[in-house]
């Protein structure tokens, strides 16, 4: 079945099966491969993608109900070369090592900030909980946030 | 991907959906965060996903102190807490119990109909509901009714909802101003099943003082405790009747043992936490 959808800006008709999620059709029809699976079943964060303005974990929307959504992934933060300032913020306060958390951290943040501009600790924890890193930890993570938090504008 | 395939159909009316689901191997979806999870694990293999986010009717919330809160099986567990302040005033161990369900991104998607509907013993809003004598609205394309949720569960993953029955809204009385707590323990803060939930909610909590006590992941369902709610009416909350209240509470769960906990342990925190609840809403009597 045919869906049309808006990722990053720009709008997409894609072909779908029922038995697709969302994130297989971002990674393997429009090659975002930004969002990542790691559990599949909702738990880690992998997947994050803002929908409609929230964000949610793409494997567990099936692709046909992403109809007429509004998708924001990891690769719509970069604008004409310029990193986006939580992915600066990423990178100065070294929250990642291998990085295969990182998209979905940065898409929870992103959500979190464009609510919340100057997050405390226990809410970043909140909004971040449905997001596993097993290899950085998450201290630097929490830096990376406030970091971000304060690139962006919010007080501090 | 999931390994079968099936049709998924998005009908826009509920007279649509109703005829489509009356099919048995026919599953409604909203959240989609137990069905899907159960569809890639070949768990649950529907030849119909029946998607009902086209029907507006689901979506619509409502609040009065006089009607008290109905809100559609549509809501979004998230949507319900953050843009309906109400919620968070009127209802505040529901609002609790919302809040640790899953991790945020689940509950931006997942809702509280299929909280229940799932049926989990370890469900975090069941407790709640059950605590403020929530209704569920039942409609099938047979008719509609109305069923307690204390009538609701059967047990784990049962629910006394008919092929091709659904809940399409949840209503809880408005009867007074009231305190509450949503207390979950797991193995890890956010993001995990409970190893036992407890709501404690007093209704008019300053002169009437009505407590009442539901658990999760103490029995194969949730359950409410009315023999403790009823002990402790009208007795003056002294360290001595609160220990009763509790320890009637513990006699009267069933835990099992399993990957979460073992029964001993849920046995002594189901007296434990009461005494804990009613402490953090100052509301024990202590000597000295």
């Amino acid at each position: 079945m045919k869906i049309t959808f808006t990722v990053n800006n720009e709008n997409v008709e894609v072909n779908v099966k029922p038995n697709e999620t969302l994130l297989d059709v971002l990674r393997e029809k429009l090659y975002l491969t930004g969002a990542k699976e790691g559990c599949g079943n909702g738990e880690c964060g992998a997947c994050t993608v803002i929908y409609n303005g929230r964000p949610v974990n793409s494997c567990l929307v099936l692709a046909p109900e992403a109809d007429g959504a509004v998708i924001e992934t990891v690769e719509g933060l970069t604008k004409d070369n310029k990193l986006h300032p939580i992915q600066e913020a990423f990178i100065e306060a070294n929250a990642f090592q291998c990085g295969y958390c990182t998209p979905g951290f940065i898409m929870s943040t992103k959500a979190m900030l464009e609510k919340i501009p100057n997050p405390t600790k226990e809410v970043i924890v909140e909004r971040l909980a449905g997001n596993l890193c097993r290899c950085t930890g998450y201290t630097v993570i929490l830096d990376a946030v406030k970091l971000a938090a304060q690139k962006m504008g919010g007080a501090e | 991907m999931i390994t079968f395939s099936y049709e998924y159909v998005k009908p826009k009316t509920l007279d649509e959906a109703l005829e489509i689901l009356s099919d048995d191997e026919a599953y409604p979806i909203l959240g989609g965060t137990d069905l899907i999870v159960k569809m890639r694990a070949g768990r649950v293999k529907p030849r119909v996903v029946v998607d009902l986010k086209g029907i507006d009717e689901l979506f619509h919330v409502d609040f009065s102190k006089e009607a008290g809160l109905t809100f559609g099986a549509g809501l979004k567990l998230n949507v319900l807490i953050e843009e309906f302040d109400y919620v968070k005033e009127y209802y505040p161990t529901l609002f609790q119990g919302i809040r640790v369900v899953g991790g945020y991104q689940t509950r931006n998607r997942g809702t509280v109909v299929g909280n229940i509907c799932n049926a989990s013993p370890a469900s975090d809003t069941a407790p709640a509901l059950l605590t403020y004598n929530a209704e569920l609205n039942l409609i099938s394309k047979n008719g509609e009714r109305t069923v307690k949720i204390t009538d609701f569960f059967k047990g784990p993953g049962k629910t006394v909802l008919e092929k091709g029955e659904i809940v399409k809204s949840i209503h809880l009385p408005f009867e007074g101003s009231n305190i509450g707590r949503y207390y979950k323990v797991s193995r890890i803060k956010a993001v995990d099943l409970s190893t036992i939930g407890m709501a404690l909610t007093i209704i008019d909590p300053e002169e009437k003082r009505e407590i009442r006590v539901a658990l999760a992941s103490v029995a194969p369902t949730p359950v409410r405790i009315f023999e403790a709610e009823e002990f402790i009416k009208d007795k003056e909350l002294t360290m001595e009747n609160v220990e009763e209240f509790a320890q009637i509470i513990q006699d009267s769960v069933t835990p099992i043992t399993d990957a979460r906990g073992t029964a001993e342990y849920r046995k002594r925190m189901a007296k434990i936490l009461p005494i804990k609840l009613l402490r953090e809403m100052k509301m024990i009597k202590e000597g000295l």
